[in-house]
């Protein structure tokens, strides 16, 4: 009941018109962040984090929080409509979303889609409100040691979820560790990698890196292949028709399960959408009831990608927000916007801001309820995007990086600094490393070294303390699976293949 | 092959070489030491060392088995869908980007925008005059404005005589 009060009161802040201009920026501007295929979801979520500086921060979390909900439904239009998907989300809505648009049923694909992300978004964000709170007193008991082996297992996940290489997104993400020690050190006031360089001394801004790593880098990777997206080359029906109550019932089971699995994904570190939504959709094809005809443009092939992308959305809230570790890239993005405020989210933060945090419950509540009305009413006029010149939207895309990097502290060395880390980003993408280990490192690694070196400092240097204390030791094993789970399974088809191909070739 | 194998592990090599160079800066840090506690190169080393390792392990494996089989990417388009690169493209791109951070304390906020907007939109090879030239010119009016007026960001005015303009267009706002 006492929960239901705050989150009531949460949405009469959302309601109070600074905000719910920032609300319907934010779900307007996620949609169309979805639609374009040249802007990624965090990268537009990045783009707009300068623009929050002047606001208070729960302003500032409303509009990047209603931005990435509604992000991860916007480029569902486009694959149904076009066979353009704006997000690598929306890849398996070409499968069946796109299937059933082509087999004359284009309405009905936009209109499951958006009951898929309108119930899977509500469903995990009540799951969402449930948990952060028991999961931030749970985390009030964390000290160093355990704030240290949530930090590394955050980061494992990171690493291990990466699609490249193992080595590379080990690489990758101590590179962002080690650039986030750069500047003057916090407990012996000592300078490190500053090279007598005063703007070097504050260190480097995490979103330096960000904005240089997601923004430059892609627009330059773009650029080179000459923007050549595919363009829009049919236009059809953008009416959207909603399923019936019996249809709805027919597929309640991928629903349910679809929604609980996104969340899931979303509350593990580094497994977002994209991940919640392709293996959701993997999922159905092992246990739904018409796994047979999956593919060929059934409704459930539409609403298990949808649902899971959108219910990830709650379930990576809850960490962020309980314990102050980001489960995605867009929350990644949404705790540098906490941090720029002053507030390290964490269990202190849940309890004793309530306000804000139940307005930022709300905010997500309402927006799903936008995107879907917005969805319903405005695909016509949203989709109209895709006729902007990608060579137009990525030259605006690259001044509001280099806006963001002179709003941090009006320096051009920050603006340097952006175009090198643009640099380094695309180096990244053409040798196959990737880029959220970095920018994760570059984050969580003044927190670890913090409660690393408290660890230690506590006691005695004896470094079993992580291993000894029962969450970090959980904690500490659960890191050592996520990273050689994957590995193993590397090794085992690596193992196969040969096999495989003695067969073949016998 | 070999020379194939070598081209693959110089990222490793020179990453490798960089570590090392950073890891032996680590040693010079001047702090006063506290009883046994660790000091403020411990951590920034300790990462160093991993990046080290991994790039020894990894450096060796492709020298001795060339590439390893990339794990299959989620949601990731495929090589061959996708258009050839130019180096040209890139090499515009790269000049303008570098261009724009040499220049704007030059020209100021407003020209080098106008400019880079304009310049990069025929980089990309589109060809609508009309489009180009006035969407930079709106584009580069509205994110002034935005950001010195809603924002409050200050932006680089350029020098003499450059700044002048700046100076005019805030007066208007």
């Amino acid at each position: 009941m006492d929960t239901l009060v705050q989150l009531a009161q949460g949405v009469l802040v959302c309601l109070q018109p600074f905000n719910l201009l920032m609300l319907f920026l934010g779900v307007v501007f996620g949609l169309l962040v979805g639609i374009l295929p040249g802007l990624t979801l965090v990268m537009g979520v990045v783009l707009f984090l300068p623009f929050t500086y002047q606001m208070d921060v729960t302003s500032a979390i409303i509009l990047l929080a209603a931005m990435y909900t509604a992000g991860t439904y916007g480029g569902a239009f486009t694959a149904i409509l076009f066979r353009i998907p704006g997000e690598p989300i929306d890849v398996p809505m070409l499968w069946d979303g796109y299937t059933m648009a082509r087999a004359g049923q284009p309405a009905k694909a936009l209109g499951w889609t958006m009951i898929a992300a309108f119930m899977g978004g509500t469903l995990s964000a009540i799951i969402m409100v449930v948990l952060t709170e028991p999961a931030a007193k749970f985390a009030l008991r964390f000290s160093s040691p355990e704030y240290f082996a949530v930090i590394v297992f955050g980061l494992a996940s990171v690493v291990s979820l990466a699609q490249s290489s193992l080595a590379n997104a080990l690489i990758s993400l101590c590179l962002g560790l080690a650039i986030a020690t750069v500047g003057t050190d916090t407990t012996y006031g000592a300078s490190r990698f500053t090279f007598d360089l005063p703007i070097l001394a504050d260190g480097i801004e995490f979103l330096v890196v960000m904005v240089g790593a997601y923004g430059v880098a892609e627009v330059l990777t773009r650029l080179e292949r000459g923007f050549a997206s595919a363009g829009v080359t049919s236009k059809t029906t953008t009416r959207t028709e909603l399923p019936s109550l019996r249809e709805l019932n027919s597929v309640k089971g991928t629903l349910l399960r679809s929604t609980i699995l996104g969340n899931v994904i979303g509350i593990i570190p580094g497994a977002g959408a994209t991940i919640a939504s392709f293996v959701s959709y993997g999922v159905e094809g092992q246990v739904g009831r018409r796994k047979a005809l999956l593919g060929s443009g059934i409704p459930e092939g539409i609403v298990a990608p949808q649902s899971a992308a959108t219910a990830s959305v709650g379930g990576a809230m809850v960490p962020l927000l309980a314990i102050g570790i980001p489960g995605s890239g867009a929350t990644a993005v949404i705790l540098g916007a906490f941090m720029l405020h002053g507030i390290q989210p964490g269990p202190q933060v849940m309890l004793t801001s309530g306000d804000m945090i139940y307005a930022i419950f709300a905010s997500i509540f309402l927006a799903i309820l936008l995107m879907s009305v917005l969805g319903f009413f405005a695909i016509r006029p949203l989709v109209k995007i895709l006729d902007a010149p990608e060579a137009v939207v990525s030259a605006f895309v690259i001044v509001f990086c280099f806006m963001g990097a002179l709003s941090i502290r009006s320096n051009v060395t920050d603006l340097w600094l952006v175009i090198a880390f643009g640099v380094i980003g695309y180096v990244f993408e053409r040798l196959r490393f990737p880029i959220a280990p970095l920018v994760l490192g570059v984050i969580l690694g003044p927190l670890a070294e913090e409660s690393f070196l408290n660890a230690m400092i506590s006691n005695s240097n004896d470094w079993t303390v992580f291993f000894t204390r029962p969450i970090s030791a959980v904690l500490m094993a659960l890191t050592v699976l996520a990273v050689l789970l994957p590995a193993l399974g590397a090794l085992r088809l690596r193992m196969r293949s040969p096999e495989m191909e003695a067969k073949s070739g016998a | 092959m070999l020379s194939q194998r070598i081209w693959l592990a110089f990222p490793y090599a020179a990453l490798l070489v960089l570590a090392a160079w950073f890891y032996r800066l680590a040693g010079d840090f001047q702090y006063a030491r506290q009883g046994n506690n660790l000091g403020p190169d411990f951590w920034p080393r300790a990462v160093l060392a991993a990046i080290m390792i991994i790039c020894v392990v990894q450096g060796a494996r492709l020298l001795l088995a060339g590439r390893a089989p990339d794990k299959p990417s989620i949601g990731a388009v495929e090589e061959d869908d996708e258009a050839p690169r130019s180096n040209l493209l890139l090499a515009a791109g790269f000049a303008l980007t570098v261009a724009y951070g040499a220049l704007v304390t030059v020209l100021g906020f407003l020209i080098a925008t106008f400019a880079f907007l304009v310049l990069f939109m025929y980089a990309g090879n589109y060809r609508s005059h009309a489009t180009i030239w006035l969407s930079g010119l709106i584009g580069t009016l509205l994110l002034t404005f935005l950001f010195q007026k809603v924002v409050y960001v200050s932006l680089p005015r350029g020098v003499p005589p450059f700044d002048r303009l700046a100076d005019t267009l805030l007066a208007l706002f």
